[in-house]
């Protein structure tokens, strides 16, 4: 994984993370590795490591079992409304990027219509 | 101590390998010339002179060995290996000067030994030579009684001669390791070690020449042995204390 | 666990470090950042007991730095320092020799993963290879502080991965781990903790977490700040 030197790495990688659990490649109750093997998995600083489980924990997509691991919760409703979270912070992006580049909202809707269809696309 | 002892022995063996190699050559030099061409003295002679000196030279080299080995531990990068260890400067020293002794004294046994075997096997086949060294041998006494020319009183001389030459060498380690470690990046940094270095041999020749009178030779040869020793002892606490407290490698 | 007070080296014509006062705690993975002569090597090797402060002290456990530091104290030097007759296993014997702490089989694993063999002269090894044989070795002891001087000097892109890795797997709560590199996009993920020095003074000590968080900077943009334009520079 490449990062942006300028972004708190543990925000990066937890982000990676949170995208695992929406795209179900990490399942609900599925375990994580521990601090050190996440920290040699990506190559970052076991602190940074650290603080990644912390903050998913803080938020509820992750339970330490003490002596068994961390795990991924096994709430759909919280995969379910983190998976809404996500979606909505992409779409408010990418009006942000549309807005700067002066197309109204219609014209979005009419873009995502377009881009849609598969047979535009290659 | 004996892990650094076999890294010191490790770091000379070549050489000592070499000085073995060219005596065992010149020893055959010696033995071929004295079996098969008995009749040429001149090269016998010869390659009893070449012995003679190749004895000498590897003794010499030795120590002189021993002393450029120090002087790399403590001016490049090498010296990490030892310095970087769990080691202080009276071990790391203490391996160093013991390794030289044993060294020393080995060659200068064997040596020894070669000298005495050559020498019996030259008379048993040349009986004029031992006559001639008998002759010898009455004209020295005639000088000095005390003195005798025999086996004992040359292995006494070796053992002063050897005793003198780890001085030396202890006195180089201390000349190199002020010059290395106090004076490192003065002006005439070598030149005062050297001066330094003649300074301490100059001393430890006078503390020896007061010893010369009241005994046998062979007892007064002992005794020069004994003060180098001695002196080699102080030389080594003094060099490993200023390597404790100054030497940045 | 480390500490240095009012370190001070001074060389005959430089100053090399200036009064520096510098604590790294266990659990902690420094960075040391700096140009070239900004006293980085010669602070680490005072913290070795290698070399004598003029004045100042450098203590580990609170006790100055000496023969018994060096029990748990690993420092690998930027340069080669093995001997020449020494072949890859001589090295690591040698370190099985004088280092308790030294074990034999995580060289050998690591020798592997780094594709060095036991047989090979350290006199002919490239220096990549040889960059790589002295964080084998010094990797394979399990000391209490690791000192590594540019660690990832001659060693190609691809390799550095396997470097990080080889460090990273040291770090732990009780110990510490100072990395001095001038590559310093290297060491932005690994360690946690930057240590800016210039010209033998210590100018700040930063989480780099924080920094990143607090101020949206890098370590090096904070290093581009603190020294200028000219000297970062990225993947040789």
């Amino acid at each position: 994984m490449n990062f942006d030197p300028m972004i708190p790495i543990w925000l990066q990688v937890a982000t990676r993370i949170k995208q695992q659990i929406v795209t179900g490649e990490l399942p609900p109750g599925s375990k994580l590795p521990g601090g050190r093997d996440l920290a040699l998995q990506y190559g970052i600083n076991p602190n940074t490591a650290a603080r990644i489980y912390q903050e998913l924990e803080r938020e509820g997509l992750c339970q330490t079992q003490r002596g068994l691991g961390t795990f991924v919760t096994g709430s759909e409703e919280a995969v379910q409304k983190l998976r809404e979270e996500m979606a909505r912070r992409a779409v408010a992006r990418f009006l942000t990027d549309l807005k700067g580049m002066g197309l109204s909202r219609e014209d979005a809707i009419q873009l995502i219509q377009k881009e849609d269809e598969p047979d535009d696309h290659q | 101590m004996s892990k650094l002892l076999k890294y010191e022995i490790r770091k000379t063996w070549a050489l000592k390998l070499i000085i073995l190699g060219v005596t065992a050559v010149a020893e055959l030099a010696f033995l071929i010339t004295l079996f098969l061409d008995q009749k040429n003295h001149g090269f016998i002679g010869l390659s009893c002179m070449l012995l003679f000196f190749i004895a000498m030279g590897g003794t010499i080299l030795i120590g002189v060995q021993s002393v450029l080995t120090l002087h790399r531990d403590m001016n490049t990068k090498q010296g990490y290996m030892l310095y970087m260890t769990p080691r202080n400067s009276f071990q790391i020293l203490g391996a160093k000067l013991l390794e030289n002794g044993l060294s020393l004294a080995l060659a200068g046994g064997f040596f020894f030994l070669l000298g005495l075997l050559d020498v019996t096997l030259l008379f048993s086949k040349l009986g004029t030579l031992e006559e001639l060294w008998q002759f010898f041998q009455d004209f020295v006494r005639m000088i000095n009684d005390q003195i005798q020319l025999n086996a004992r009183s040359i292995l006494c001389l070796v053992v002063e001669m050897l005793a003198s030459w780890l001085a030396t060498v202890s006195i180089a380690f201390l000349a190199d390791i002020v010059s290395s470690a106090l004076l490192n990046g003065k002006r005439m940094n070598g030149f005062l070690a050297f001066l330094f270095f003649i300074l301490l041999t100059i001393l430890l020749g006078w503390i020896q020449n007061q010893f010369r009178t009241g005994m046998s030779i062979e007892a007064i040869l002992l005794v020069r042995a004994g003060i180098a020793l001695l002196y080699s002892a102080v030389m080594y606490v003094v060099s490993a204390w200023v390597m404790d407290r100054y030497l940045s490698v | 666990m480390i500490t240095s007070n009012n370190l001070t080296k001074k060389f005959r014509t430089k100053t090399a470090v200036d009064g520096v006062s510098l604590t790294l705690s266990p659990g902690h993975v420094y960075a040391m950042l700096g140009p070239n002569g900004s006293g980085k090597t010669t602070w680490m090797k005072m913290a070795a007991a290698l070399m004598k402060p003029t004045s100042g002290e450098v203590l580990y456990e609170g006790k100055p730095v000496g023969v018994e530091s060096r029990r748990h104290v690993a420092y690998m030097s930027t340069e080669p320092y093995f001997y020449s007759w020494m072949s890859v296993k001589d090295v690591g014997d040698y370190y099985g020799d004088f280092f308790e702490d030294f074990s034999a089989t995580k060289y050998k694993s690591l020798l592997k993963e780094m594709e060095l063999e036991g047989a090979m002269k350290t006199r002919t090894l490239s220096s990549g290879m040889m960059a790589k044989l002295k964080i084998a070795v010094t990797m394979a002891r399990d000391a209490q502080v690791y000192m590594l001087d540019e660690p990832f000097n001659g060693i190609d892109l691809l390799a550095r991965d396997e470097i990080r890795h080889c460090i990273l797997r040291e770090a732990s709560e009780s110990k510490v781990l100072l990395l001095s590199s001038h590559l310093v996009e290297e060491m932005e993920a690994v360690c946690d903790t930057a240590v800016f020095i210039k010209q033998g003074k210590l100018i700040e000590v930063r989480n780099l977490e924080e920094m990143r968080e607090a101020d949206h900077v890098s370590m090096a943009d904070r290093y581009r700040e603190i020294y200028g334009h000219t000297e970062v520079s990225y993947n040789e």
